[in-house]
């Protein structure tokens, strides 16, 4: 079975998150309404307005005029994304994540698993990243990837919508023939003959669609009939990954080459976890200004993925050095790069005890020494010359709400 | 294991942990051992100064410096450390200084910061050590030590410090207090490990002040040599430059 787990309007219901004032009105991410840039997302009751995506703000502003426009965060919604993905390893590797702006969807394989028990996971998975990350997705499950998509589509937010394989004939014909990305010139023929739906499609004979359409139309004649052999693809693992940086003057301070590292690890961090892999051993190249050739090998005992492992291997391994000179620039290897094998699942989560209880904690000492004494630090303009306006205080109370 | 079995046992198992406490059915690599009752520091070289690997958990820890030496860079290096490892951190803000920019410039999610204001000195140390023995929390840093023990009566500082060590001792929270007027430090017997911090020179780029240079000396430490020191370079956050 195949899980497809859809977040509908993701980088909006990011925001609505972090920000919960924003769900009171239609949300526009792309910058002020003022400015000349287009929509670069927007929350559901923009999109029932009438915003659609790559529309410029201005004309989306006519739009919807009871909008609020906020710049977006790109890096953010990559971050966030990221660590969904990583949870949902948690449950199986086989995981495809696509993007379907405004939305973003996983595929999750759960091949050896039967409907109950897929279903089941899936629940599991909903609740889970639910209750960590604040987002609630959509899941649809079903025996290919297209019908899955659908499912999850149809599905309301926070409910699993399982298809067995009798069912999803029915549930594939009511769907209009736009959700197959058909081309135009199709489309029109289609269109010219009155057929508009899945299941008007799926009813004509399969030799007619194959003498009139070709290979595309036989395919998605297949689609339309629920049949999808499409396996759910991974993203391509690299063999090694290279980083390297050349100073403008050399550095002796090991404290600055400890920075330029901590950008680097950063870097492998973030490619590691695109391709849902770990690195079992690196190699650090330092080249110094008097043309010396220094080279420290590293093995992990333990496959790793971590910005924090990776750094502290590179900092072991440049402690062993002792340039003579300044270093003019260094190069990192990451090899043996290795699927991550599937963990056990987190029965134990320790963090989400940990804020569970601190919650429980701050709520018993807000009632005793007030809600005003509790508090977070949250940007309000980030962008500001002045660093004391960036960031202002929320409360314990509207933390909770 | 089948999905059936392991869902039920799931189940069971926060049934359980709901019904009487959650440190009641653990993964045997969650038991704390040893070597794990340390906070590192994030700098290898101090980590190995402090010879344990880092400030030990479940005690008081005392930074005292003069104002500009870095205190501040080294206490949210330790915090931001504690975050990445999905660690709990509370804030206390006695002396109302806290520095949102600075902070999210040294690494630290604010998002997951908590941060207390007390507006009395013997409510601070009570919420420290509520937060400490209840609230799973690894570091509570405290800010600031010499204001507390100014504004708060003798006996009632005395008491409230005894109360946040015996808690301390039967947790793993670490306690850290900064004291950033008096490069003494004013727990100096309470304190198991006590840090101080002096500016050695301002570290420059473009011409413009970008960093710090401070020695850092171990006036105390319970879990091994004291007097021992070392220098260390703090930058700022790239925008302050």
């Amino acid at each position: 079975m195949i899980a497809c787990v859809r977040f509908p309007f993701f980088p909006a219901s990011i925001e609505e998150r972090d920000d919960p004032t924003l769900k009171r009105q239609p949300l526009v991410l792309g910058g002020q309404a003022w400015q000349r840039a287009s929509v670069y997302s927007m929350s559901q009751g923009a999109a029932l307005d009438g915003v659609r995506l790559g529309l410029s703000l201005r004309r989306a502003q006519l739009l919807s005029p009871d909008a609020a426009f906020n710049p977006p965060f790109p890096k953010h919604y990559n971050d966030v994304s990221g660590q969904l993905l990583e949870r949902m390893q948690d449950w199986t590797e086989r995981i495809e994540p696509t993007s379907a702006q405004p939305a973003i969807l996983y595929y999750a394989d759960f091949e050896r698993d039967k409907l109950p028990q897929a279903t089941l996971l899936a629940r599991e998975i909903g609740r889970t990243i639910q209750h960590e990350s604040g987002l609630s997705p959509s899941i649809g499950l079903a025996e290919g990837k297209f019908s899955a998509m659908l499912a999850a589509k149809s599905a309301r937010v926070g409910h699993v919508l399982p298809l067995d394989h009798h069912g999803r004939l029915g549930f594939l014909q009511q769907h209009p023939l736009r959700t197959l990305t058909l081309p135009q010139k199709l489309t029109a023929r289609l269109n010219l003959f009155g057929i508009g739906t899945l299941g008007e499609y799926a009813a004509l004979p399969a030799a007619d669609i194959a003498q009139q359409f070709g290979s595309a139309g036989m395919t998605l004649y297949r689609l339309a009939h629920g049949d999808d052999p499409r396996p759910v693809v991974t993203p391509k693992r690299p063999e090694h990954l290279d980083w390297s940086h050349q100073f403008v003057e050399p550095v002796v301070n090991r404290q600055i080459l400890r920075r330029v590292m901590q950008q680097a690890a950063g870097k492998f961090a973030e490619q590691l976890r695109a391709s849902l892999s770990n690195a079992r051993g690196l190699q650090l190249t330092v080249e110094t200004e008097s043309h010396q050739t220094l080279v420290q090998q590293e093995s992990f005992s333990e496959p790793v993925r971590a910005a924090r492992h990776i750094l502290f291997f590179l900092t072991a391994a440049l402690d062993r050095m002792t340039p003579v000179d300044g270093v003019d620039s260094l190069t990192i290897k990451l090899n043996t790069i290795a699927p991550i094998q599937p963990r056990q699942l987190s029965l134990f989560d320790d963090h989400i005890l940990t804020a569970e209880k601190l919650d429980g904690t701050l709520e018993q000492l807000a009632e005793r020494y007030g809600r005003k004494t509790f508090v977070k630090a949250k940007p309000i303009r980030p962008n500001s010359r002045l660093f004391e306006r960036r960031y202002g205080w929320e409360e314990y109370g509207e933390l909770l709400a | 294991m089948d999905t059936d079995v392991f869902l039920r046992f799931n189940d069971i198992v926060r049934s359980l942990r709901d019904e009487y406490d959650t440190r009641i059915l653990r993964r045997l690599r969650d038991i704390t051992k040893p070597h794990e009752r340390k906070v590192t520091t994030s700098i290898p070289e101090l980590d190995r100064l402090l010879e344990i690997g880092g400030l030990p958990r479940g005690e008081v820890i005392e930074f005292s410096a003069a104002p500009t030496s870095g205190v501040m860079s080294l206490a949210w290096m330790l915090v931001a450390d504690a975050q990445r490892r999905h660690e709990a951190v509370a804030y206390i803000d006695y002396g109302l200084c806290f520095d949102a920019d600075f902070a999210a410039g040294c690494d630290v999610a604010l998002e997951k910061l908590t941060i207390v204001r007390p507006t009395v000195a013997s409510a601070a140390l009570s919420i420290a050590a509520t937060l400490a023995g209840y609230g799973n929390v690894s570091v509570v840093v405290i800010d600031s030590a010499e204001l507390l023990h100014q504004e708060c009566d003798p006996l009632t500082f005395e008491h409230s410090l005894r109360r946040l060590q015996a808690t301390l001792h039967k947790s793993r929270t670490t306690a850290l207090f900064l004291s950033t007027v008096s490069p003494a430090g004013v727990l100096p017997f309470a304190s198991a490990v006590h840090l101080r911090l002096d500016r050695q020179r301002w570290l420059r780029r473009r011409g413009d002040i970008a960093g710090v240079q401070s020695r850092v000396t171990v006036e105390r430490n319970k879990f091994g040599r004291s007097g021992g020191g070392l220098s260390l370079q703090f930058w700022f956050p790239e925008e302050r430059w």
